[in-house]
């Protein structure tokens, strides 16, 4: 996978506010300014409104450049989806911004918007096209226990539209609180698709909410990805027996 | 980033164009969607219109794009677009105007239709898809919100939201989960017309059946033998193999999917015109019946 033309993304599902470890808002600046984009998505029961913890998710998406959204369960699925193409768009979008700033030396708003349906155009296919590497970091604490299932065929539901972009797919699966006294717990290193499996006997909710620290073990994931020199990666084929 | 971030436009405000120097008059708001807002406008000459708001330009002009390329040759089931434009108002920086499509959405029209009406939607529908198709787009987010019946134009069939069209062979980026060929475990998640085709027969059954409530808990598999159970007991029963034909992606476009539905609503049409003749039968009985009775106590007092 080249470097270049990767968008490297953290989605993180989440119930409630954080209570381990560190801010979770500085997770998301400091993931940020590695150029890591920090989705959030809140997933409330029905007849819960927004509280703290949904404050605190709007917080995170914005110190992490990405998007927030607060969603019923049912919902989830659609919506980590949404999201995720959503903000590749937005990344794609900031960079040929830049391009069109030292090149032209203007903004897509300074031009016509007839003349923006063209970047558009451009932009939805380099969507397709470009390599997406993907941490989804789940919230697996006691208050989640309800919601496992649904989380669960989410993130395998995501995988399957990812999946079929042109563009190639990294994804990486975390949960948080790990087991024991780990804060987080590696459910899946990066691989071209969710491991089913892996993600059933890993989603067991205990314990808090450590958001800080798995943002922080997304971040670590990702930027080890591309110290280890990478050989194998991504043939066309692949066995999975 | 968060939707709703900017204000509602009130009702009467104008929004100026920066750059085609047209005004629009506010009337109404129609709708808030995921990508933004939709208000039904006037503009200073007279045009009526449906101005689509979003938070940002790039939004804007990849919706306006997907518009112009669905335009088509003979009309299409999406609004025309009219004009793409900036304005100074903050709750309006990025916009483009379109055509205002009348109608109601399906799920709200549906029950209200006969049997034969009911057919004769589904059977627009389907064409109406059918000539999307045939720009090299999928519709994608076939879901009934998006999909308005007009009962006082003979029941026109018009789709709203485009944000979800996608050329084929693309990864479809916006779906109803219940609408979506994938999520039922019968299809990939990649625009083309079988796509299109079992998302819109997903929706048709949704209509007259509710779906389980723990759904989005269960496994693709489970969700899949669900469905195809509704489906053998779908009650019309000549419809059955059209539906599964429909879901399993063996209709290779819409046009042949939309044959089918015609050929099976002419059955529902001829079963109809018997219940008539049967009417004029018993009409007729009793006018006779009416007549004799009057007769006969016309002779009795001898009024003839």
């Amino acid at each position: 996978m080249n470097k270049e033309a990767t968008i490297r993304q953290i989605l993180v599902i989440t119930d409630g506010y954080s209570n381990i470890g560190p801010d979770p808002v500085d997770a998301a600046r400091r993931a940020q300014k590695r150029g890591i984009v920090v989705n959030v998505i809140g997933v409330v029961d029905k007849g819960e409104t927004g509280g703290q913890g949904y404050d605190e998710a709007h917080s995170i998406a914005d110190a992490g450049g990405g998007m927030c959204r607060i969603v019923q369960p049912v919902d989830l699925s659609a919506t980590a989806q949404m999201m995720t193409h959503q903000t590749m768009q937005l990344t794609l979008q900031q960079v040929v911004n830049q391009e069109l700033l030292s090149v032209m030396g203007k903004t897509a708003e300074d031009l016509p918007p007839a003349e923006r349906t063209r970047i558009a155009q451009v932009v939805e296919k380099l969507e397709e096209e470009v390599a997406l590497q993907l941490v989804v970091a789940i919230d697996m604490s006691a208050s989640m226990k309800d919601k496992v299932d649904i989380v669960r065929e989410a993130v395998r539901d995501l995988a399957l539209s990812l999946q079929v972009r042109t563009g190639a797919l990294s994804v990486a699966v975390i949960a948080f609180p790990g087991s024991g006294d780990a804060p987080t717990r590696l459910v899946q290193p990066f691989a071209s698709q969710v491991d089913v499996r892996a993600l059933e006997s890993a989603l067991q909710p205990r314990g808090g909410t450590p958001t800080g620290p798995a943002i922080d073990h997304a971040v670590a994931l990702i930027l080890e990805y591309y110290q280890a020199p990478v050989e194998d990666e991504d043939g066309p084929r692949r066995d999975f027996a | 980033m968060t939707p709703g971030a900017s204000p509602r436009l009130a009702q009467g405000t104008w929004i100026s164009g920066k750059w085609t120097r047209h005004r629009w008059r506010v009337r109404q708001c129609l709708g808030e969607g995921a990508n933004g807002t939709v208000y039904s406008v006037v503009r200073d000459d007279g045009l009526i219109g449906a101005m689509k708001v979003c938070e940002g330009s790039a939004q804007v002009a990849f919706e306006w794009s997907l518009l112009e390329r669905v335009k088509g040759a003979a009309g299409s089931p999406f609004p025309v677009p009219q004009t793409i434009d900036d304005s100074d108002d903050p709750r309006a920086s990025y916009f483009y105007v379109m055509e205002r499509v009348g109608g109601s959405p399906l799920n709200g029209v549906w029950s209200q239709l006969s049997l034969r009406d009911q057919k004769k939607v589904f059977y627009d529908i389907v064409r109406s898809l059918e000539s999307v198709h045939r720009t090299g787009h999928a519709f994608c987010d076939v879901k009934p919100q998006n999909i308005l019946v007009d009962t006082s134009r003979g029941l026109q069939v018009r789709f709203v939201d485009v944000g979800g069209v996608t050329p084929f062979g693309r990864a479809v980026r916006q779906f109803t989960p219940t609408s979506d060929p994938a999520y039922w475990g019968f299809a990939e998640r990649r625009a083309s017309c079988t796509y299109d085709v079992a998302a819109i027969a997903l929706t048709i059954l949704l209509l007259e059946n509710a779906v389980p409530k723990n759904l989005a808990a269960w496994p693709m598999q489970k969700r899949k033998e669900w469905m195809k159970r509704l489906v053998d007991n779908v009650a019309e029963g000549s419809w059955r193999a059209t539906y599964h034909k429909a879901l399993s992606g063996a209709y290779p476009d819409a046009g042949s999917f939309a044959e089918d539905i015609l050929r099976l609503s002419d059955g529902t049409r001829v079963k109809g015109a018997k219940r008539d003749w049967t009417a004029k039968l018993m009409w007729a009985s009793l006018a006779s019946a009416c007549f004799s009775t009057a007769w006969a106590w016309a002779l009795f007092f001898h009024v003839v």
